[in-house]
């Protein structure tokens, strides 16, 4: 799936780190993920033109356009969706709304954006109604002033042989990320999700959910150190992650 | 030796530095046992996700759905915004600076329009006719009006609300002009103009 954007290109160019290979192998590698990143990006602009094109046809009445618009992007929304509310059945509903909406709004679409860019920031509204409407009373965690007690102060380093989660099957590796994606607050969910799922620049993710683009620096980061932390504590003897920084040696 | 900060080396995983600095952490990365693992912290959580939404359940096929939302609701996709018609006193409301450069042209043009219709009386249904029932889809069919110096042609007629007002293209002695032509319906016949988003 391409749903984890950069980072599967990522995995592949470097499975291991840097240093743990001879120097010599490293140009090429980098060469090689440079030339993948090349290609990947050229693959976004072309998505990116046939989303538009089929705006364009839909906004004049072609539901064959809009039903493959609907095709293209409703597993990738279902995600950001589910990764928000958290619930199978609500996160279809959000998806399905996000979709009427969109029909109803073609032409405020103004094509500066791209199309999924868009429907994230369409997603995100409905899901925050969704969280809303199941909690009456409760504010919903929109703001960065939710305590970050237990997070810690900095990025957690994973100094294992192999990788970290190839301990725990798959059913108890999503159980793992859902659990501690459950912990954090929904502002913290939908930029974790929006970078790690579907990619998005900082930009695009600012755009999405209506706040500037250091917010979501800061968000990122907390989220990030957050999960670590979470993962770490209930799942440490199972996952290796992380050891502490300061057991390691100053330099190389 | 000095190691980036946390910030700096997540923006250099998102791969949001700029070139110049992004190099300098890759040169840092190649030979520094401290780092590495840091990154790969990162990397393994971009993992954790990928399996995480591999497996999320969002296997489902909405497009039937939306489809037929869409119809049950009769929902007209938003037309794309060529010609946005918009009741005068909306327009009034919104008017700016810029706009008021054209309005002797509209007030010619409507001049022009009321001219054709006086001296014309077979073209008043134009401007006066009622949509067809259960229409949704606005007619773009240019309709000959005909008569008159210069003869008007109406372009666009919105038949949700053209016992309203109506969006008239008019090729007049002075080149292309386009009017609105509000006309005032009766109480009773009167329909709430619906306008697209």
């Amino acid at each position: 799936m391409n749903a984890t954007g950069d980072n599967v290109l990522d995995d592949d160019a470097s499975a291991s780190t840097a240093d743990e290979r001879p120097a010599a192998e490293v140009p090429d590698e980098r060469v090689n993920a440079r030339a993948a990143r090349a290609s990947k990006s050229a693959d976004a602009a072309r998505d990116r033109a046939h989303d538009r094109s089929l705006v364009e046809r839909a906004a004049k009445g072609d539901q064959r356009a809009f039903a493959e618009l609907v095709g293209r992007h409703q597993r990738r929304a279902g995600v950001v969706a589910y990764g928000i509310v958290r619930n199978a059945e609500d996160s279809r509903e959000v998806v399905q709304d996000a979709f009427v909406r969109v029909w109803k709004h073609l032409a405020d679409f103004s094509g500066q954006a791209s199309f999924s860019t868009w429907l994230y920031r369409i997603v995100y509204n409905l899901s925050i109604d969704v969280i809303r409407r199941r909690s009456p009373g409760k504010p919903v965690e929109l703001d960065d002033r939710t305590d970050l007690e237990g997070a810690p102060d900095e990025l957690l380093p994973y100094r294992g042989e192999s990788d970290p989660f190839a301990s725990l099957d798959r059913a108890r590796l999503t159980e793992a990320m859902q659990s501690a994606l459950d912990e954090l607050p929904a502002y913290h969910r939908t930029v974790i999700v929006l970078r790690e799922v579907e990619g998005l620049s900082y930009e695009e993710i600012a755009e999405a959910t209506s706040v500037p683009k250091g917010t979501v620096m800061s968000r990122l980061f907390h989220a990030r150190r957050k999960m670590q932390a979470i993962l770490h504590e209930r799942y440490g003897k199972e996952v290796p992650l992380p050891k502490d920084l300061r057991d390691a040696p100053e330099e190389a | 030796m000095t190691h980036p900060d946390d910030a700096t080396l997540q923006t250099w995983h998102d791969r949001e530095l700029p070139p110049g600095d992004a190099a300098a952490i890759d040169e840092h990365l190649a030979r520094c046992a401290v780092c590495g693992p840091r990154v790969e912290g990162l990397r393994a959580l971009g993992r954790g996700f990928a399996r995480w939404a591999d497996d999320a359940p969002a296997d489902f096929d909405l497009t039937a759905a939306v489809l037929a939302k869409i119809a049950v609701d009769d929902v007209p996709a938003a037309p794309a915004p060529v010609a946005k018609v918009v009741p005068l006193d909306a327009a009034r409301a919104r008017r700016s600076p810029g706009r008021a450069m054209f309005y002797p042209a509209f007030a010619a043009a409507a001049a022009l329009v009321l001219f054709l219709v006086w001296h014309n009386p077979g073209a008043l249904w134009i401007a006066t006719a009622p949509p067809p029932p259960g229409s949704a889809e606005p007619s773009t069919r240019p309709v000959e009006v005909g008569g008159g110096p210069g003869g008007a042609e109406v372009t666009r007629v919105d038949v949700q609300g053209a016992q309203s007002y109506s969006v008239l293209q008019i090729q007049g002695v002075s080149g292309a002009m386009t009017a609105v032509v509000w006309i005032q319906d009766p109480p009773e016949e009167s329909p709430t103009p619906s306008t697209p988003h």
